[in-house]
């Protein structure tokens, strides 16, 4: 079974739906993927601004909107200046119709 | 149940996820579960320089609903086996519909 039991109580990231990037401290989870984010932060990443960062607090996300959770690798994650960081806004899972 | 277990002979194999949001993701497959969501480990975004998002992420979980393709490796894949499979599923599923 593919859960993300190993990731409880890591640091961890958030790509949603609708092509937003979420960090976190993932608290719990459920079989549908809705996940709950201690310390939420969104990092806006655009390829021509400087990365926004937005303190949202205790979140949940709904496992419909949730496309990919990736572990956060400590080490290299204090290594990146993320102001810097320039990329493609991500886009979203769903095209239109349905 | 087929393509789980598909996926299931597949684990340690490297591949590429390509999600519905155009991303691609490459990375070992390491588990699968019967919504098809997708575990790698040691992954590398394809375009990195497009996506910088996950710089920091070594290992990703990947939610069954947003892939699009899995490219395989071909050697990997046992295609006679592959095809016995489904036409033993397709039987399953024809009399479970009801012979008519």
């Amino acid at each position: 079974m593919s859960a993300l039991a190993p990731y409880v109580g890591k640091v961890i990231v958030v790509v949603t739906s609708d092509g937003r990037l979420f960090t976190g401290v993932l608290q719990g989870y459920d079989q549908t993927t809705n996940i709950i984010l201690e310390s939420a932060k969104e990092r806006v990443i655009t390829p021509d601004a400087p990365t926004e960062i937005l303190d949202l607090g205790l979140y949940l996300l709904r496992g419909e909107s949730v496309a990919l959770c990736g572990l956060v690798d400590d080490e290299i994650d204090s290594q990146i200046d993320w102001e810097k960081v320039r990329g493609l806004r991500l886009g979203e899972t769903k095209s239109l119709g349905r | 149940m087929l393509f789980f277990s598909f996926f299931k002979t597949l684990i340690d194999e490297q591949v590429i996820v390509e999600l519905k949001n155009d991303m691609s993701i490459r990375g070992t497959l390491k588990s699968v579960d019967q919504f098809l969501n997708i575990k790698l480990d040691d992954v590398s975004v394809v375009d990195e320089v497009k996506y910088p998002h996950l710089s920091a992420v070594k290992n990703v979980f990947i939610r069954g609903s947003v892939v699009r393709y899995v490219h395989l490796p071909g050697a990997v894949v046992d295609t006679a086996l592959l095809e016995d499979a489904t036409r033993k599923e397709a039987a399953s599923q024809a009399s479970k519909a009801g012979g008519r």
